[in-house]
């Protein structure tokens, strides 16, 4: 045969050896390491090492005849053991969907996700971890009140919904799961067959200063925006700028720790003084940059917080326009917003307005100068 | 060239590395598994297991690789890690071809 003129083609090599198929191979045959050290000092050894190592997987071994009492006796001990490979469900419950999810759990200095699968019965929501077998959370589904998706940022950039629960009890959860629209809709389902509405309501997640992740459901949020916080002497560290969130709701403002996940600065609406955007020098590369000083009264007096990040002027102006819109409470003299205060409640302590509280039906001009009349009373 | 570290690409390909050697050894061990599922001697309900917990492993893992946006990386640095053990190997086990092939490569730079 001849070849047609043109370039000559060369067989080339074209599969490529990967680091699993040298791991493979050598587990296939088998690693034997023999090796005798001894560590001397000045010609007196001191340290003798005799190593005798044989890395193979477990059915080389097995065809070498080593480990098979081994292998027996482990695959015994799971067979009698473990049973419980999903969660015990109670008489006429079944369950509709099982995802992959975690819950942010956060008791004390553990903080962490804890990932396992999500089942969703018609009675419960459970989250089961099946090695080792523990059933992380089971709620009744009677007992959610309402849900919350919040999309938050990743520190690689990357987004996510995160859903949060709140129950009935005034705690509420943090979940993340795998297909969280199916996950709620599918739990709506269950729950209107129950007869409870699972509704949607806006919230803001602020763990509780307990460091539950929590959220208050109704707290309406003003103003938020990314901001960093120099956060107090803590343990060995010094005060520290960190990365976290600033939230102005209608009763209190927060700083959201963006790393711990947690609230670590609250000022109720009341306690707040005031801010003042001043120019301070950082120190070391930052150099001096505008920071949002706000005094804000806590139990020892007096106190400063030091905050910086974008739009300062705005936040200076929030919280100010805020302070004043507030008005101390008759029972112990704390200041709370205006309406507040006539509707819900002094925050800090028990008293409520006496004043007829407007009728549900009535339109919102009416209620506007009711409330503008009684702020004239007091 | 300037070398832009920042806390978040700092965790992240840290975080990519570490996941990437988790999965090398997970795919070993999947290789590993097959074995013993073709060994015969494992029950069926062990089968059943192990395929069960191999899978639910992928799961998570790609999960995880979702949630922290690093899948590119993660590849990334496998591929880089295989191109060194095809290196090394081909260097090891056939160090003839190689010099062939750099007396090709000069033949062809004469001409």
């Amino acid at each position: 045969m001849v070849l047609p003129p043109g370039p000559v083609y060369l067989p080339t090599k074209f599969k490529q050896s990967t680091l699993v198929d040298l791991l493979d191979r050598a587990l296939d045959k088998g690693v034997v390491i023999a090796a005798d050290l001894v560590v001397s000092l000045g010609g007196i050894p001191l340290v003798g090492v005799n190593l005798r190592a044989a890395v193979a997987g477990m059915e080389t071994m097995l065809r070498y005849g080593l480990m098979r009492d081994w292998d027996e006796r482990i695959r015994d001990w799971e067979r009698t053991h473990v049973e419980k490979r999903e969660p015990a469900l109670l008489e006429s419950e079944r369950t509709v969907l099982r995802l992959y999810g975690a819950l942010w759990a956060a008791r004390g200095i553990y903080r962490a996700w804890r990932p396992g699968h999500i089942y969703l019965t018609n009675r419960r929501l459970i989250l089961f971890r099946a090695q080792p077998a523990e059933t992380l959370l089971e709620i009744p589904l009677f007992s959610i009140k309402g849900y919350t998706v919040r999309r938050e940022t990743r520190f690689t950039g990357h987004e996510r919904d995160l859903v949060y629960l709140a129950l009935r009890s005034g705690r509420s959860i943090c979940l993340c799961a795998e297909k969280h629209e199916e996950l709620l809709s599918a739990m709506a389902t269950e729950m209107s067959s129950m007869g409870i509405p699972l509704v949607e309501e806006a919230a803001s997640p602020f763990a509780a200063l307990d460091g539950e992740a929590a959220l208050m459901i109704g707290e309406a949020i003003k103003a938020e925006s990314k901001m960093w916080y120099q956060a107090p002497q803590r343990g060995i560290l010094g005060d520290t700028w960190r990365p976290g969130s600033l939230y102005l709701t209608d009763s209190r403002l927060l700083w959201w720790c963006d790393t711990d996940r947690q609230v670590q600065l609250e000022v109720p609406v009341g306690r707040l003084g005031g801010a003042d955007v001043e120019a301070m020098d950082l120190g070391g590369l930052i150099g001096e940059r505008p920071v949002l000083s706000l005094r804000y009264r806590n139990s020892h007096g007096l106190e400063t917080a030091l905050l910086t990040g974008d739009g300062l002027a705005e936040w200076k102006h929030a919280i100010e326009a805020f302070a004043e819109g507030t008005e101390a409470c008759p029972g112990c003299g704390g200041l709370a917003p205006r309406e507040r205060l006539l509707e819900q409640g002094c925050p800090s302590c028990d008293w409520t307005s006496p004043l007829p509280k407007p009728e549900p039906v009535a339109a919102g001009p009416a209620e506007g100068r009711l409330a503008g009349e009684g702020v004239q009373a007091w | 060239m300037v070398v832009d570290i920042d806390e978040g690409n700092l965790k992240a390909g840290l975080l990519a590395l570490v996941v990437s050697l988790v999965e090398v050894i997970k795919d070993a061990l999947k290789l590993q598994a097959f074995k013993r599922m073709e060994g015969g001697s494992l029950t069926e309900e062990e089968i059943d297991r192990l395929g069960q917990a191999l899978a639910d492993l992928d799961v998570a893992l790609e999960q995880l690789k979702a949630d922290q946006g690093i899948a590119e990386a993660v590849q990334q640095v496998r591929d880089g890690l295989d191109d060194v053990v095809d290196d090394v190997l081909d260097k090891f086990l056939n160090p003839q071809s190689w010099v062939e092939e750099a007396e090709r490569s000069d033949r062809v730079r004469v001409r």
